[in-house]
């Protein structure tokens, strides 16, 4: 009896000296929430409970701003292009950084210059890169359309037919991924190399140390980059302004690039209507909040840490 | 509300007088001890490449007097200035595009101007009606306009016309438009050179409705925008579109070459006429370049809309929490003075929002701005317009671009997106009346 | 005998088809991969580099100009006279360096925290972490711009380095997969040891992630890099500004000046080309340190 009281008491000062510890060691980041983070999060919350323009002292409206949301058209419409981004972009680009990452970490002479080559799009200034995009996708003297009138294939107009906006952003995102490639390149610095030999003796083929070493040890980096990537399409803005402004409107063509941030920025800065975008906001953190725990939950069965006991 | 704003200011500098507090009587009564010299921020919009103008002005206003210094910050784009305005840390004075002033200054971000018109300096009569017009939010004026960008023109290729046997620009809306036939050509079905788009560079809400003499809304604070002249003038645009074909436009526009470089459609002929403003093509519309200007075409019905098109002025305010409202007055003065604006309009080649200035032998002497003097006779046309301002205007503005697009495109008739625009918008302008 | 030598020739020709094999596999193929995705992935640059010595008559010619008649080395000279280059490079730099600092120094920690110790209540903290950033910050950017208005930190560059001295969420979180996938026997044996939980993570997990602290460090550098939005809100006094803004005095209300634009924008890369390249070195380190595991 009192042994197992003994017991349970250095239980529970191990398990105390452990939240200690780990409080200690996230504290700086604790601080830096509590410091300069929760207040403009309770802000926001507040704001979208409120009729606030930004300059005159916000006005309690209850849930108004929620129930308006859903009567509004446009909410639906940006969030469907947001929705579409998100599911043709995402994987697609995460399996192209991947690819590129196992291309690059490969022992190939000159590889330093490759990886270099690879990430420079990503350095390159938007609206310098834009250029490039708006001339790349012209309709009429475009080279992505020479290329697919070469083949035989439709050739879109791509920044004026609203069918096609959103796919030409698609394209242009496998630029973009130069990000996600160094981080699986770090990650796949990181494989132990034992694991391949031992593989080797045991006469596997290349696919299956992709599947059964590659793939498990580099899928808490997966994990982060999907994660990452959803909340990160979810507040997709500065491409799709970018290209709308090509058509001279937010929104562009039939408002197909209206994206959730974008509307949201709309709202809050040009409509000057911050309680309805922080209602935005909130209805998106909820959204992807939501998404993003079951990646969390799904991720036992997928993701496999080497520090696991 | 009132309460706040002052203890605000007052928290923020606490020997800044209240702006409500007659501010303009300071300045009018003459002190026997001279005033301690005094500091003010003023931003803008521009950037480096086309501060150089306003600078000067600046620099013009510090030397022309020793009691206020000006301190000038350019780059500052609306979301900046909203940011600082909001967050408590506002400039003194500042400029923006017009449409900003109504929803800033009905959200209560700008100082109305009212006190300090009655006793100031300025004659609001001596502005172009238009471009002062677009100042006043709810029968008060909340800025003044600085300069103004004015769609009243037809630009043409001179060439283009030789080329088709044209002797003389449309007078008529219907004219216009058979130009525009005659000035387009095909090859294989495929359009090579187009007359007139009706929506190059954009969109365009505000000016359609004002060539057919249209308006947005009424003394009642009904919103006008599906009446007949509106629902016209989008029609009239729509007629292009049924004439040339959508996707062939479509086709051939994106292949036009970029607007404002020197593959510019109208200068390469590809674009026979536009829709022109002040600052397209300044070099090349002189008399002997390659550009020609004619008055806009009104409809053959209305000869009263003569010389009629759209003023979209460039506003100086005081923001209400400014530390020093009555010395921002005094520059904002200096800045829509007579000589300021001249000064400003030689360097800059822009319009003055001063009538007396559009008059100027400084401009009309001027032979470096002979591209310029048609523009400032047409600045003095009765029949100039703009968009009234509100709380509203952005939404109203955006949703006049949403639903014109679909009539352009056929997916609605003009009059239905137009009652379309009425139905999603009044609400917002019966709760903007209700607050005010 | 003719069959012999047939059949010994074709052995020959086995073993060195074997030897091609393999040198095509590990060598050749993966090269022309590299190369042709390479040169895809070169375009942008290319393109602005050429861009930026073209006239603006070519810049825009229909069909295109693939090289310039004349090169124009003026729009560099131009570019750099316009705007104060030097001094906005100088600021930017700094503010991406001290910013590197701030993120090496603390993000691990608090990493390390959600990753190696398990503590009640850390999963929740860790779900608060990721939703500060599920928020969009444009519904934050007011209060926070009140925040340090009231601190007196407008028009410094504070606001734009002291956040990074207390982590973030996406550095924290990328972290937090790196020392949750370093096997738990390499600490274990130090625990019983006797070693603290600071030893721990300062002599063996830190080391081992050099990797992904490089790959912090650069890309929080690259962050602040390229920040626009963070810079002209914050920074008043012109002498402040950053490269980001600089760029912004070629675009003009109705014209832009797309050499001198395209000109400073290669300047504004290369810096970072520079230091990518030296980072990427330190993966290879990466590895011979890792390779002990």
């Amino acid at each position: 009896m009192t042994r197992t009281a003994a017991a349970t008491a250095g239980f529970r000062r191990r398990r105390n000296k452990a939240l200690w510890t780990g409080l200690l060691f996230i504290s700086p980041w604790l601080a830096g929430f509590l410091l300069f983070q929760l207040y403009p999060i309770l802000m926001s919350f507040y704001y979208s409970l409120s009729e606030y323009n930004l300059f005159s002292d916000p006005e309690w409206v209850g849930l108004q701003n929620y129930k308006d949301l859903f009567g509004d058209s446009k909410f639906y419409l940006s969030l469907y292009n947001t929705v579409y981004i998100t599911v043709f972009g995402l994987l697609p680009h995460l399996a192209f950084a991947l690819g590129m990452a196992l291309l690059l970490n490969m022992s190939v002479r000159g590889q330093a210059v490759y990886r270099t080559i690879y990430f420079l799009p990503t350095l390159v200034p938007a609206v310098a890169s834009s250029l490039l995009w708006m001339w790349l996708l012209n309709a009429q003297y475009g080279l992505v359309n020479e290329l697919l009138g070469a083949i035989g294939l439709v050739e879109p107009n791509w920044l004026v037919d609203p069918a096609w906006t959103k796919p030409a952003l698609v394209l242009m995102g496998f630029w973009g991924t130069g990000t996600q490639t160094v981080m699986y390149l770090a990650a796949l610095q990181d494989v132990p190399k034992v694991f391949y030999e031992a593989a080797e003796i045991d006469g596997a083929g290349r696919w299956s140390r992709f599947r059964h070493i590659t793939l498990p040890a580099i899928s808490p980096m997966t994990l982060f980059l999907l994660v990452i990537g959803l909340i990160n399409s979810f507040q997709y803005f500065t491409q799709g302004l970018i290209f709308a402004e090509a058509s001279q409107s937010v929104g562009g063509p039939e408002n197909s690039l209206l994206f959730y941030a974008i509307y949201l920025y709309q709202t809050a800065f040009s409509f000057l209507n911050m309680g309805y975008a922080s209602s935005m906001a909130w209805i998106l953190c909820v959204i992807v909040f939501g998404l993003t725990l079951l990646i969390f939950r799904s991720s036992a069965r997928w993701v496999y840490y080497g520090g696991e006991k | 509300m009132l309460a706040s704003a002052v203890g605000l200011a007052g928290c923020s500098d606490g020997a800044s007088k209240p702006p409500e507090e007659s501010p303009a009587r300071n300045e009018a009564t003459p002190t026997s001890a001279p005033k301690e010299k005094v500091e003010i921020t003023f931003w803008h919009v521009w950037s480096d490449k086309d501060a150089g103008p306003i600078t000067a002005r600046v620099e013009a206003f510090n030397k022309s007097q020793d009691r206020i210094t000006v301190k000038v910050l350019g780059n500052q784009d609306a979301t900046k200035q909203l940011t600082a305005i909001s967050g408590g840390n506002p400039p003194d004075i500042a400029l923006t595009y017009w449409n900003n002033i109504g929803p800033w200054g009905q959200a209560g971000a700008v100082l109305p101007l009212t006190d300090y018109l009655k006793n100031g300096k300025v004659d609001t009569a001596s502005f172009v009606p238009a471009a002062l017009e677009r100042m006043k939010v709810n029968g008060e004026y909340y800025a003044l306009p600085f300069t103004f960008s004015m769609a009243s023109t037809l630009m043409y290729n001179k060439k283009a016309f030789q080329d088709a046997g044209i002797t003389k620009p449309p007078e008529t809306l219907e004219e216009l438009f058979e130009t525009a036939k005659k000035l387009t050509k095909r090859e294989n079905g495929e359009i090579t050179q187009i007359g007139f788009i009706p929506d190059y560079p954009w969109i365009d809400n505000v000016f359609w409705p004002i060539i057919f003499g249209g308006s947005w809304v009424d003394a009642n604070g009904k919103l006008t925008a599906n009446q007949e002249a509106n629902v016209a003038s989008i029609a009239y645009q729509r007629k292009f579109y049924e004439e040339f074909g959508m996707d062939q436009i479509a086709k051939f526009r994106s292949g036009m070459g970029q607007r404002g470089t020197p593959n510019d459609p109208l200068l390469t002929g590809k674009l026979a006429m536009m829709i022109g403003w002040e600052y397209n093509f300044p070099e090349e519309r002189k008399p002997d370049g390659p550009i020609g200007i004619a008055p806009f075409p009104h409809p053959a019905n209305r000869p009263d809309l003569k010389g009629s098109g759209m003023v979209s002025p460039r506003a100086v305010f005081i923001p209400k929490k400014a530390k020093h409202p009555d010395e921002a007055w005094e520059f904002m003065q200096y800045l829509v003075g007579h000589e300021s604006q001249v000064e400003f309009s030689v360097e800059s080649k822009t319009i003055p929002s001063l009538l007396p200035a559009l008059d100027d032998p400084k401009l009309r002497g001027n032979e470096k701005l002979v591209m310029m003097h048609d523009f400032y006779e047409r600045a003095k046309s009765k029949t100039l317009q703009g968009f009234p301002n509100s709380v509203y205007i952005n939404e109203y503005l955006q949703a006049l671009t949403e639903e014109t697009e679909k009539a352009l495109k056929g997916q609605a008739t003009p009059q239905e997106a137009m009652d379309r625009v009425v139905a999603r918008i009044q609400p917002l302008a019966d709760k903007a009346a209700s607050k005010s | 005998m003719a069959q012999t030598i047939t059949r010994r020739s074709g052995l020959k020709i086995g073993v060195r088809k074997k030897r091609g094999l393999r040198l095509l596999r590990k060598t050749v193929l993966p090269h022309i991969g590299l190369t042709l995705t390479g040169l895809l992935f070169l375009a942008p640059f290319a393109w602005l580099f050429i861009t930026s010595i073209k006239t603006e008559q070519e810049i825009f010619a229909i069909p295109t100009v693939w090289w310039p008649d004349r090169v124009q080395w003026m729009n560099y000279v131009e570019a750099v006279r316009t705007i104060p280059f030097l001094r906005y490079t100088f600021n930017t730099a700094m503010i991406g360096v001290l910013s590197a600092v701030g993120q090496v120094l603390v993000s691990p920690l608090a990493a390390y925290g959600f990753s190696r110790i398990s503590f009640r209540g850390r999963n929740v903290l860790f779900y608060v972490m990721m939703a500060t950033i599920i928020l969009p910050f444009q519904v934050t950017m007011v209060p926070v711009y009140v925040m340090f208005n009231k601190m007196n930190m407008v028009d410094s560059y504070w606001p734009l380095i002291l956040p990074n001295f207390f982590g973030a969420a996406y550095y924290i979180f990328l972290l937090r997969q790196f020392f949750m996938n370093i096997p738990y026997e390499l600490t274990e044996s130090a625990k019983i040891d006797g070693a603290s939980e600071f030893r721990i993570y300062w002599q063996i997990v830190l080391p081992l992630s050099r990797p992904a602290i490089y790959t912090v460090a650069l890309l929080t550098f690259l962050h602040a890099w390229g920040d626009f939005l963070g810079p002209l809100i914050y920074l008043n006094d012109p002498a402040k500004w950053t490269l980001s803004i600089g760029l912004r005095s070629f675009i003009g209300e109705y014209d832009v000046s797309w050499g001198l634009l395209m000109a400073a924008s290669t300047l504004f890369t290369v810096p970072i080309i520079a230091l990518y390249f030296f980072v990427q070195k330190q993966f290879i380190q990466g590895i011979t340190l890792t390779g002990f595991k």
